[in-house]
């Protein structure tokens, strides 16, 4: 592997951060990172193994192709790029999904198990006592979260269902449930019976049958979310390369403007607040959970 | 190089902020999950969010603000301290108790008082020395006609409108000075150098916004000692050590800024999906923020957005991942503990009807707040104040819990003088039990027939907020902390912790046989 010629040392991180910023401005990965060059810089660029040319518009940049050199790879500009070319990687993946209903769904459920995971629940109830025995013992075991987690397969598996029409889905996707699935007891039964039972968890899943575009998003964010973690992708503006992909591919799925589906998305929060706190309750709806606290971002 | 996207685009103003609901406000509600209303900003926020949308973020979720902090390098702190200075300088010019030409000494015992070391005595007395320059003939036209000049006075609306819209938004702040012989508002800062022909970036968009907000409080609310004054004419001042300027009040630009940042702020709280446009919108509006080429002045630019990343800790985006709930979950808290406050404490004094003011006062005195009256000074800046009886066991249980210093506004929360108060409960003029306390607090200069009252803890860091925040940042610095040494990181405690929490990184622990 080449090291950094001292001669070319500038132009080198010049051409780096001129990725950094192209990239960060939205550009593609083929035209990200040019800069111009003059017949010097050519000279020097053409020892050099990790950067390509383009003579005829006198233009250079990093190869993403290639190997960076080690010491370059140290660097805060080094790790941006090496960042970036990982987020790239995994928006391809995502983009491959869009022609591939059944990976596109897979990733849904993984996503959508992932969020059910790692929702935050708290519970309302119209005066105390209310809240089932059951349900209550286990809201205040120290196990709860340990216990929340687990009920998260049982539910993707209901939305999942009501939602996509999909009845099995560990056929779908072979890995979710593997650990979960061996534990379930009857109280575990029982407490996720009457959350799903609720009222509410009704016109949760109405209005997610009627906004299927915005689960779906919200659980491809979960998804990428976990790739990223996985590869390491930290920096702000390569994170969000990754879930804009996302968000365009289930834009692209439902057929809809993805500017839409933004606003769609922002007021989310909103409308499933309206759900359970403003609009028609009806008498028998006695607690519930904060559902806008459970149906959101990973950020 | 062009862009794909230009530089920050302006945002959809908001249709209506989202106000907390009675029931919120009169606390009939459990306090869960993200709060179903926006933030109460302050000055600083949209100053921020103006400066670029990604601080709002950053203010969120990583406890940090106050991105045009100042100066590099000099420690943080320095321009209140010089503020503060100048404040009592002027005060006790004002009050004939010093000559202009007792500054520089005044300042040796300011420093001492304080407790400051040698270094930072020596940076005011550098900048002192620009200022006096320039101030000198003020100051002497201050000892011959007396008081007239408040500094740091507290204001609070929630009316605050922009442009010809009819959007009512709401804002608190902190204005440096007012000064009514002059009718001038100034806005004191230590940045900018000697050969700037305009004030420092932001900063007369900022005494700007203070002017909004003042002008926008109901003339009945503000106390007698200002009432009569028509702040609508006032000059804004922007003033650093080496030239006052003028700031124009007719600013269509800035009236679009203040909704762009305050729709940013909502948006933001609101959903986190706003991160996303955030960041393609960072910058200010005349000027784009890059990697490597970030704007000069913002001090989150190398704090936060583009930090140093570092090799090990090998698994810190699963440690991140793990702590991004938490930053979130205490902003919440921060919402519902603070802003709430906020919403409750001016409501009391401007919401349009009568009788939920009342039920809010009641609601919050003895327990956020603790009306007192101002019977004597006593001289050295302490105050004999009463307490009504009704009230006060609720104060002698704060002050048992050893809490004897508090924020204290005489005037009104919407428009007062914001000062500290200590409690002296050996003073033997004090009766607690009576309902009288000597309290000492300085620069009161000539309001002493306000109504007052104390609130509990901090005004802007009251304790459970103000804990979550530096929490908040805690967090933060653990998420960018590391090395990039691998011997070092190897033998590491801290970094093979982390790697064994969060997962299959190559220097995770493993077990004797492995």
């Amino acid at each position: 592997m080449q090291s950094i010629p001292e001669d070319a040392s500038d132009l080198i991180f010049g051409m780096l951060r001129a990725f950094i910023r192209d990239m960060d401005a939205g550009k593609s990965l083929s035209e990200a990172g040019w800069v111009p060059l003059g017949n010097d810089d050519i000279k020097r660029l053409r020892k050099i193994d990790f950067c390509e040319i383009d003579y005829e518009n006198m233009n250079g940049r990093i190869n993403y192709k290639r190997q960076l050199p080690a010491e370059l790879l140290l660097t805060e500009e080094g790790h941006v790029f090496c960042e970036y070319l990982r987020a790239v990687k995994i928006v391809q993946e995502v983009e491959a999904l869009k022609d591939n209903d059944n990976e596109y769904l897979k990733a849904v459920a993984a996503g959508l198990n992932e969020m059910l995971k790692n929702a935050r629940y708290s519970f309302w109830e119209k005066r105390e006592g209310l809240i089932p025995d059951k349900l209550r013992n286990a809201i205040l075991s120290p196990q709860w979260n340990i216990f929340a987690r687990k009920i998260a397969y049982l539910l993707t598996s209901n939305l999942l269902e009501s939602i996509w029409g999909i009845s099995n889905l560990i056929e779908l996707h072979e890995d979710l449930g593997k650990e979960e699935i061996v534990d379930f007891d009857a109280n575990m039964i029982s407490v996720i019976e009457e959350i799903k039972g609720n009222p509410q968890w009704v016109k949760i899943v109405d209005f997610f049958q009627s906004n299927k575009d915005l689960l779906e998003a919200l659980s491809l964010a979960w998804y990428v979310n976990q790739r990223a973690v996985k590869e390491e992708v930290e920096y702000l503006g390569s994170e969000l390369l990754i879930f804009e992909a996302a968000i365009r591919i289930v834009a692209d799925k439902n057929d809809e403007d993805v500017t839409t589906l933004y606003e769609k998305l922002t007021n989310l929060d909103e409308e499933l607040d309206k759900l359970v706190y403003e609009e028609n309750r009806l008498d028998e709806e006695k607690w519930g959970v904060n559902w806008n606290s459970v149906f959101r971002f990973p950020y | 190089m062009s862009s794909v996207f230009p530089t920050r685009l302006r945002r959809q103003p908001l249709r209506a902020w989202k106000w907390p609901r009675q029931e919120h406000l009169l606390g009939g509600v459990y306090r869960r999950g993200a709060p179903p209303f926006d933030p109460f900003p302050s000055i600083q926020d949209v100053v921020d969010a103006v400066l670029c949308p990604v601080t709002v973020v950053h203010r969120a979720y990583h406890g940090l603000h106050g991105a045009l902090t100042g100066p590099r390098g000099i420690s943080e702190g320095i321009g209140e301290h010089f503020h503060e200075f100048i404040s009592i300088l002027k005060n006790d010019i004002a009050l004939g108790r010093r000559r202009p030409d007792d500054a520089l000494s005044l300042l040796r015992t300011y420093c001492s008082w304080r407790g400051l070391d040698a270094e930072t005595e020596h940076i005011l007395r550098q900048y002192l020395s620009y200022w006096l320059r320039r101030k000198r003939e003020s100051l002497d036209e201050l000892w011959n006609r007396g008081a007239g000049i408040f500094f740091e006075v507290h204001i609070a609306s929630i009316n605050v409108k922009f442009g010809r819209r009819e959007v009512r938004y709401p804002i608190h702040g902190l204005i440096d000075e007012i000064d009514i012989v002059d009718k001038k508002i100034v806005e004191r800062t230590l940045r900018g150098n000697e050969s700037d022909g305009a004030p420092p970036f932001l900063k007369d968009f900022q005494v700007w916004l203070l002017w909004k907000v003042l002008t926008s409080i109901n003339q009945d609310l503000i106390p007698d000692i200002w009432r009569n004054e028509n702040f609508k004419e006032y000059q804004l001042i922007v003033e650093t050590p080496y030239r006052d300027f003028r700031v124009e009040k007719n600013q269509p630009l800035f009236e679009e800024w203040a909704e762009d940042a305050l729709a940013w702020i909502s948006d933001i709280t609101r959903s986190s999906i706003a991160v996303n446009e955030a960041w393609r919108n960072r910058g200010h509006h005349t000027r784009p923020c890059n990697f490597g080429d970030e704007i000069e002045e913002c001090a989150l630019a190398h704090l936060a957005c583009y930090y140093r990343r570092r090799r090990y800790p090998e698994r810190r985006s699963a440690l991140r991942e793990a702590l991004r709930s938490l930053y979130r979950a205490l902003y919440n808290e921060q919402l519902w503990s603070h802003d709430l406050l906020l919403y409750q404490l001016t409501r009391m004094e401007q919401d349009d009807d009568p009788a939920f003011r009342d039920e809010l006062r009641g609601l919050l005195t003895g327990r956020n707040i603790y009306p007192v009256e101002i019977e004597s000074a006593i001289g050295n800046d302490r105050f004999i104040v009463r307490i009504d009886g009704a009230i006060n066991e609720s104060l002698s249980e704060v002050v048992q819990d050893e809490n004897f210093s508090f924020d204290m506004l005489l005037g009104a929360f919407s428009i007062g003088l914001r000062r500290r108060a200590f409690l002296i409960l050996d003073d033997a003029e004090a009766n607690p039990e009576d309902g009288r306390y000597v309290i000492r607090v300085d620069r009161i200069n000539g309001a002493e027939r306000m109504n007052a009252f104390l609130i509990r803890g901090l005004l802007l860091k009251e304790d459970p907020w103000f804990l979550k925040r530096l929490v908040q940042q805690a967090l933060f610095s653990l998420e960018k902390w590391g090395m990039d040494r691998e011997d070092r990181a190897r033998n590491h405690t801290a970094v093979r912790l982390i790697d064994t929490l969060f997962g299959a990184g190559s220097l995770r622990a493993r077990r004797e046989r492995d």
